[in-house]
């Protein structure tokens, strides 16, 4: 195997001279992956407030119909369906997957695979530019005449694609391509975990001692790439529809209105896993460490997170069951939606087993990863439900869907982010949080989060339908027992909004003033531990050599009870 | 299980509803069973009860074997929701009853239901149809076939209590059936995410006796409801064609 | 938030040889994604076409240029054979010289494929089939405006790396990546004639 120095790709300005970087250099237009990683990870989590915002705004109007929403004013139904479409959109494509992907993503990967940065640098610049210039495309559609895009994330024809029906001429576009470009943006993202991955890892790191969060992002920006293709596709006719009038979903025409949703679902449902992996890799680091034990069957996370990704492309039109598909092709869709629910719950059976005689410290990241499991077990099994054709024709559109998919996206989302974040904090300031904060920030999210969403099981079974702004319009729904719950889930979410100030509190001032962090904190086997806290630009003082898996705890005979991938093996 | 919350109020709710209650129990073991296993852990590997970890790879059968095993039964259940539900699902959407006593149209609108009601001599597309907005009269026992539209956008017509969803596909005419069993007036909610009005777009069933109904008939015949901006009886979709 | 500081630098460290050159990676990737968007736009046109009641058809008596397009489709096709020289040609020492030339003359094939192209479509659009004409020519435009526009940015893309060639700053795997997505370009083309201009 030939060697050779220098890297092969090109440094970022100021590597060369011996000038300082200014401000706008080191921050604002930096190609260094932990400023990127920083960048996505607070342009993201600002548009995660702006969605909760909504998701106020929305609650407030179903528990209490009719009255002003107070810092707000009154939701008329044309707000409310900009609300509701409007947190899904960000919350899905401006919060979870910057988060969870680009922001970990780049922080994360050159560190742990023993590098000094992507491959691509100032390609990754370029992709966070589009994804700043995308969030800022996406808020200006609420200023033009008209308002946003109201027509519900999934954005169905002939209501997305004719201003006359969705009376929103300029939002519908807007959004639509501000959705585009975040495409282009994490496609840009993507190009640089994968090639970075395959090329540039630290010598003797071999496919099994890549650690799980790096394996799981990389195998996301995958399936990522792999299906958005005919989505964009779709959105192309889309967007010719609404601006130039064609008539690509329009059955006047010769167009259909279902084109539109295979195109969409075959994109939306591999898209719910690009976001489960990297939440399932940052709870394996998390579990390990703080477990002192090895992951369960590595290879076999690694392998089922695979064929879930692959069986992924074979479900999606059980979103479509009741939408006037033929018919007999719901059942084989049943069937791969069953099917993949194996391979999950395989998953979830490891990361349960990697607790099996373990030694287990219940640090603030931990009660988040644990919450993670406990959370999405529910998500999971929930599915069950909307997967089987013969019951989807009941729940479908139903609030029992929307109890479903957040208790799978709030701890993808959110749970599994607040374990990443107190985990990493450490490294990427050089300082820790709060511990006891932490802890109240912990159980006043993870508790109220159920609050929000139990009551949303029970009144989707009583007939509770999605995007309807006041449903007391329904007299089977003006029920004592319903509002209370409407009211309950309402509160639930203030109770929950309101420790979020405790965790922003935390954040920021622990960046400045919180206790200093050695390198090695958590006394963790993985690359980015032997890095300081904070890493310089290049990362390390001499790149590692990898030795090992990464997950080699509790080692019997071995002095302590971790063995960093980088220290060699000692000589006997 | 589901009726306790929600009605059943046709002929095939009660099988839905029991699909509902095998995955509600299937599910919910294995739910339970792994919550349970993981508190367990938790709570008896503590750091203050287990200070040192074991080192398992999870490849050896000893520690495998749990997860073969569960691997199989969670399969086993998948096939048995399997097998009811595509049973309830054939007989819902992929079969009609062979005896029909009547049929009749549905057209969704931006923001309302327009059902078209064949008349005293029962028969659709005749001149005698009634034609109403938002309102639907049935009668109990009766089995019904309807012939589903949109006038615009995607709508979705849907009876909670009778466990029935389908989608209005503009473009398209969509059919489905059911049989009312129980009397009394129940939601018409539209499902489908429609526009501004779409959370006032609900219409009402009126499943009624043979008498109750033949009163009904007597008052409203002639009786057709002018939805503003749209022509009512025609098939939507034709317009377009020209 | 101190990201940067004042440590040791980290000093440019021995890394091994990658077994494919990351650009050529990255447009493999790129291409991946791009074969995905057109398989959507495929499908919508299978899909629309077979639901579709009228004639598949352009709209009126207009026909579509088969014969003038198939000279067309052997010019890329030759584009694309000259471009695989030129890239051999660059991946070894004793060849390099003889690259840019042939280079030179894939981009000018496929510069003409897509000007020519374009001067159909000004044809087309004289004739009255343009975008608004019906499905057919709305599906039409789409589908061979997205590849018209893939040739573009792959001309201007080539032509960039030309000149780098000459400059001497075009690495081999950066040639070779040029070649991954000319290869794609040129490779769907014969796939995109066939379904749309024999329908």
């Amino acid at each position: 195997m030939t060697t050779h120095v220098a890297a092969d790709h090109a440094h970022s300005e100021g590597d060369h001279g011996h000038h300082e970087l200014s401000f706008i250099q080191k921050y604002v237009f930096s190609t260094d992956h932990k400023v990127i990683g920083l960048q996505y990870f607070m342009t993201g989590v600002l548009m995660g407030v702006l969605g909760a915002l909504a998701s106020y705004v929305f609650r407030m109007q179903m528990a209490f119909p009719g009255h002003a929403v107070p810092g707000f004013g009154l939701v008329t139904p044309q707000i409310y369906n900009q609300m509701v479409t409007n947190h899904g959109t960000i919350m899905i494509f401006w919060f979870a997957m910057p988060v969870l992907i680009a922001a970990f993503g780049n922080y994360l990967i050159p560190l742990m695979i023993g590098c000094d940065d992507m491959v691509f640098p100032r390609l990754n610049r370029l992709s966070y530019q589009i994804f700043l210039f995308s969030a800022l495309l996406l808020i200006a559609s609420f200023f033009v005449p008209n308002g946003g895009f109201g027509g519900a994330w999934t954005s169905y024809p002939p209501l997305a694609s004719n201003p006359i029906y969705n009376q929103t001429p300029y939002g519908a576009p807007m959004w639509l391509a501000a959705v585009a470009l975040e495409f282009v943006a994490f496609l840009l993202g993507g190009i640089n975990f994968i090639t970075t991955l395959m090329n540039a890892r630290a010598p003797g790191m071999k496919m099994y001692d890549i650690p799980m969060v790096v394996w799981m992002i990389v195998i996301a920006s995958i399936l990522f790439m792999a299906s958005v293709g005919p989505l964009v596709a779709g959105a192309a006719m889309l967007f010719l529809d609404q601006t130039l009038g064609t008539g690509f979903f329009d059955p006047a025409r010769g167009g259909d209105p279902l084109l539109w949703e295979h195109l969409f679902w075959f994109f939306g449902h591999p898209e719910v896993y690009v976001v489960l992996l990297p939440a399932m890799g940052i709870v394996a680091e998390v579990l390990t460490v703080f477990a002192r034990k090895k992951l369960f069957a590595y290879r076999t996370v690694l392998w089922t997170a695979v064929a879930t990704g692959v069986l992924s492309f074979f479900v999606w039109a059980h979103h479509q069951f009741v939408a006037g598909i033929d018919p007999r092709m719901a059942n084989i869709f049943t069937v791969t939606t069953l099917l993949i629910s194996v391979p999950i719950t395989e998953m979830s059976f490891v990361y349960i087993g990697t607790l099996y005689g373990a030694s287990i410290q219940l640090s603030t990241p931990m009660l988040f990863a644990i919450a993670f499991i406990v959370e999405f077990l529910i998500g999971g099994v929930t599915g069950i439900f909307l997967g089987a054709s013969g019951a989807d024709i009941y729940f479908h559109d139903t609030y029992f869907v929307l109890a479903h998919f957040h208790y799978t996206f709030v701890p993808i989302a959110v749970i599994a982010v607040f374990a990443g974040v107190y985990y990493w904090f450490p490294k990427m300031f050089g300082r820790y949080m709060n511990d006891t904060w932490g802890r109240v920030h912990f159980w006043g999210t993870a508790i109220p989060f159920n609050g929000i969403f139990l009551p949303l099981f029970y009144t989707g079974m009583a007939g509770d339908h999605r995007r309807t702004f006041n449903h007391l319009n329904f007299p089977d729904l003006a029920r004592g027992d319903l509002n209370f719950l409407r009211e309950l889930s309402t509160v639930s979410l203030l109770v929950m909004l309101a420790f979020q100030v405790i965790f922003f509190v935390n954040f920021f001032y622990s960046m400045f003033r919180g206790k200093k962090a050695p390198a090695n904190p958590w006394n963790a086997n993985t690359f980015e531990w032997v890095a300081a806290s904070p890493p310089p630009h290049g990362n390390f003082v001499t790149l590692p050599h990898c030795y090992r898996g990464p997950y080699e705890y509790s080692v019997p005979g071995h002095s302590s009870d971790f063995w960093p991938q980088n220290e060699p093996a000692p000589k006997t | 299980m589901l009726n306790w919350i929600i009605l059943e109020a046709s002929s095939y709710a009660a099988q839905i509803d029991n699909v509902i209650l095998i995955i509600a129990l299937l599910g919910g073991f294995w739910l339970f069973a792994a919550e349970f296993v993981l508190f367990y852990f938790v709570a008896k590997y503590r750091r203050s009860r287990s200070p040192k970890a074991l080192h398992i790879t999870g490849y050896d059968h000893e520690h495998n074997k749990w997860i073969h095993w569960s691997h199989y039964a969670v399969i086993a259940c998948d096939i048995v929701i399997l097998v009811f539900a595509a049973r309830a699902w054939y007989h819902v959407k992929q079969s009609v009853p062979e005896h029909v006593d009547e049929e009749i149209r549905i057209v969704g609108h931006q923001w309302a239901w327009e059902f078209v009601h064949p008349g005293p001599d029962g028969k659709l597309g005749t001149p005698d149809d009634i034609d109403l907005v938002d309102e639907l009269h049935v009668i109990i026992n009766k089995t019904y076939k309807f012939h589903l539209e949109s006038a615009d956008v995607l709508h979705s017509f849907s009876i909670p209590r009778f466990r029935l969803k389908q989608d209005a596909v503009p473009g398209r005419e969509i059919d489905g059936w059911f049989t009312p069993t129980v009397a009394g007036t129940f939601d018409v909610p539209c499902s489908q995410m429609c526009g501004l009005g779409h959370g006032i777009m609900g219409g009402r069933i009126f499943v009624e006796t043979e008498d109750e109904h033949r009163k009904w008939l007597d008052s409203a015949t002639g009786k057709t409801a002018a939805i503003p901006g749209h022509s009512t009886g025609k098939l939507a979709s034709t317009q377009g064609r020209n | 938030m101190a990201t940067v500081i004042n440590l040791p630098r980290a000093t440019a460290q021995v890394r091994r040889e990658p077994v494919i050159p990351s650009p050529v990676i990255a447009t493999i990737i790129v291409v991946l994604t791009e074969i995905m968007y057109f398989s959507g736009l495929v499908s919508a046109y299978n899909v629309i076409r077979a639901q579709l009641f009228g004639v598949w058809a352009p709209p009126g008596e207009i026909r579509l240029p088969v014969a003038a397009t198939a000279i067309n489709t052997a010019i890329l096709l030759l584009s694309g054979v000259l471009m695989c020289f030129a890239a051999q040609a660059y991946s070894r020492e004793e060849s390099k010289s003889r690259a840019p030339a042939l280079f030179l003359q894939s981009i000018v094939l496929g510069a003409f494929f897509v000007c020519f192209q374009g001067y159909e479509w000004v044809k087309l659009i004289g004739y009255g089939m343009t975008l608004h004409s019906g499905i057919f020519a709305s599906v039409f435009f789409l589908l061979i405006g997205s590849h018209a526009l893939h040739v573009l940015v792959g001309v201007v893309v080539m032509l960039c790396c030309y000149l780098w060639m000459r400059q001497g700053r075009l690495s081999v795997g950066g040639m070779r990546a040029m070649q991954v997505f000319w290869l794609f370009v040129v490779g769907i083309w014969p796939i995109l004639y066939r379904l749309v201009y024999f329908s």
